[in-house]
């Protein structure tokens, strides 16, 4: 039996832009965070989420099985905000300066899910992708293995020492929250 | 630190739905149009702040205009709240929505329908599906519906265009919102729209709803004033506006010479300095004539203040330059654009065991490329060299220019050469994933589209004055 979602990816690959369009916007929620916990702003982010469709549209063709679409996408968006991220460094000092100016609104939210999502967004980029795709998406060692196209044992690295920094930094908030 | 939790912060990031449908509808019209490449701000030092402060404004849960608005709202705005779907609070304060009950159970399924409105161009349905959905193939947290409006097949539904589903776990099953365009170049004051759900998540129904849609206030203000645009070959004319309780639609002509042209509104602002912005706007008419093609179309607009006297357009064009191609049986050559003062001159193609290596540099750029247009082409080089088989060119649908599989190549290695002469150079993988079968290099064409290459240009604004009195 065919999937109806299967369905739709299968007429995508064919160049139906209609069945395209519904599975993007079906999944219109996840793409812009996963954009979002990259470069952390709305502009950006709507501007990967552009990206990635962009990029998408152009090379579904070359998609071999329709059971991929999503950790394909994945793929898709996370190389778009990293190809953001790079420009974006490429222009914004981040000065010491500017970072105690606004440390004063940063840490005065209480709220242990901004301090996460804080801590999230202070991760190394390879440590972040790892950590977003197992905790958000649910993928397995294998799928993320294939979607950052590294090896299973350097994803566990990856994992173990992301969340060893998460807890470290995640912790270090809560302290400053508390006392 | 476990799942759940790192599941619930993410959750919490705001996802602002009709901007993200903007940025997604972009982006599909970059590809059908060739690349738009956007203006980027090099505000160092605000990205920096808006990059640090965004987690910290993310964290709004729900925005706060909107939770007063909802205050003296009626139960159904509720839905809307969910669905951050401000015209369905507005229209629900304003009593403008029709609460529906109706529901049917096909194969211990219930779908249950419960509001209904339609104002200025927009049809939105809300319902309920029963958690048993889940029993279906999709992933859990998915709910995708194959269906189709008053009874037309497939595709071939002019309601699915530009149609959106949102939906959200609620207890017991799932809530969902579908937005339409209304299809049709004239309103009916009262008409049903019948609906087929064939099935949800593979579980088949089939699931037959006629839901009561009506538009009580409509006012139409015609405009009818043109602007002409003779360097680019275009010409737009605002026709008119038609203003419903909480949004309004405008409905305007653009002339092309060329139809893979496409003109955009931007935004307009009226005399009081007020912003409004626009939908993506559906296809009433189109008709090639001897003055060039003509479309007309409806596109959503913000509701129109009663006591504006004049709005400034701000349009944009974007241009298609046709595609140009060159059969390889020489080792270089230049394309030239057909609009565009650009060329692609081939300085050579080399053929190293299974790699293809053009060389190449682009003439009549204004100046030297800058960091971030070398990015842009850089990117847009992998995607823009196309490799056919000559023999199978003519089976590219210019509507759908999909490839031929095995017949082309498109996916290339690009490397900068030398920035100052825009010079690069790109390695194509002969067995890769993509490839020609029985290649040769004389019996291989390449083709090139320089309209990615182009940024969109925004035309000179124009200002409409408005018939007094207008309501």
């Amino acid at each position: 039996m065919e999937f109806e979602n299967d369905k739709r990816v299968k007429k995508a690959i064919r160049g139906n832009k209609k069945a395209f369009e519904q599975l993007i916007k079906q999944h219109y929620e996840r793409i812009y965070r996963t954009a979002y916990l990259y470069v952390h702003n709305e502009e950006d982010a709507l501007d990967v989420v552009q990206e990635t469709t962009y990029q998408a549209y152009k090379s579904i063709h070359s998609l071999k099985h329709p059971d991929y679409f999503m950790t394909w996408l994945t793929r898709i968006i996370i190389r778009c905000a990293g190809h953001i991220l790079k420009r974006r460094n490429n222009i914004v000092p981040l000065t010491d300066e500017v970072l105690s100016d606004l440390s004063v609104t940063y840490h005065s939210g209480h709220d242990e899910a901004i301090d996460l999502l804080n801590a999230i967004g202070h991760l190394k980029g390879n440590y972040r992708s790892a950590i977003i795709l197992f905790y958000y998406y649910d993928y397995s060692i294998k799928t993320i293995s294939e979607i950052m196209e590294i090896p299973e044992g350097t994803v566990k690295t990856y994992l173990s020492r992301g969340k060893a920094e998460l807890k470290k930094s995640y912790k270090d908030e809560e302290g400053k929250c508390n006392g | 630190m476990d799942n759940k939790e790192v599941k619930s912060a993410i959750e919490k990031i705001v996802v602002p739905k009709e901007k993200v449908f903007g940025a997604i509808d972009k982006g599909l019209k970059m590809s059908g149009q060739g690349r738009k490449i956007k203006k980027k701000k090099v505000l160092a030092g605000s990205s920096a702040a808006a990059a640090l402060l965004g987690i910290t404004i993310a964290s709004g849960f729900v925005n706060p205009t909107m939770n007063k608005v909802l205050a003296n709202t009626p139960l159904i705005g509720g839905i809307f709240q969910e669905f951050n779907d401000s015209m369905g609070v507005e229209l629900a304060n304003q009593d403008a929505v029709t609460e529906l009950n109706q529901s049917l159970t096909k194969n211990g399924v219930t779908v249950k329908l419960t509001s209904a409105y339609f104002d200025g161009n927009v049809v939105s349905i809300t319902g309920f599906v029963d958690e048993d959905v889940e029993k279906g193939h999709n992933e859990k947290g998915e709910v995708s519906f194959d269906m189709n409006f008053e009874h037309n097949k497939g595709d071939n539904d002019p309601w699915l265009n530009g149609k959106s589903t949102d939906i959200r776990k609620v207890k017991g099953g799932y809530d969902f919102q579908w937005k339409m365009e209304y299809p049709y170049k004239s309103f009916k004051e009262n008409s049903t729209l019948p609906i087929t759900i064939h099935n949800i998540n593979g579980i088949k129904g089939e699931w037959n709803f006629d839901i009561p849609i009506q538009q009580e206030k409509n006012s139409t203000l015609v405009i009818d004033q043109e602007q002409g645009y003779p360097d680019d070959e275009v010409k737009i004319r605002i026709k008119e506006i038609l203003t419903a309780r909480a949004s309004s639609s405008l409905i305007y002509e653009t002339v092309e010479k060329y139809k893979d042209d496409e003109i955009y509104i931007l935004k307009a602002i009226d005399n009081k300095g007020k912003v409004y912005r626009f939908g993506n706007g559906t296809s009433l008419e189109e008709a090639a004539l001897e003055d060039g093609y003509h479309s007309t179309a409806r596109t959503k607009m913000t509701k129109l203040n009663s006591n504006t006297t004049s709005l400034t357009f701000y349009p944009q064009l974007s241009v298609a330059d046709p595609k140009v191609q060159q059969l390889l049986d020489k080792k270089s050559f230049t394309l030239k654009s057909k609009r565009l003062n650009l060329g692609l001159q081939v300085n050579d193609i080399t053929k190293k065991g299974s790699k293809l290596v053009i060389d190449y540099q682009f003439t009549g750029l204004s100046k030297e490329l800058s960091k971030h247009q070398l990015d842009i082409f850089e990117n847009n080089l992998k995607y823009e060299l196309l490799l056919v088989d000559k023999e199978y060119i003519g089976e590219i649908d210019p509507e759908n220019p999909v490839p031929p599989k095995n017949h082309s190549i498109r996916m290339n290695k690009v490397k900068t050469i030398d920035k100052k002469t825009a010079h690069f150079q790109s390695t194509f993988d002969l067995n890769g994933e993509e490839k020609i079968m029985n290649f040769k290099l004389e019996n291989t064409i390449l083709q090139f589209d320089f309209s990615s290459f182009i940024p969109a240009k925004e035309l000179q604004p124009f200002t409409v004055v408005l018939p007094v009195g207008n309501e």
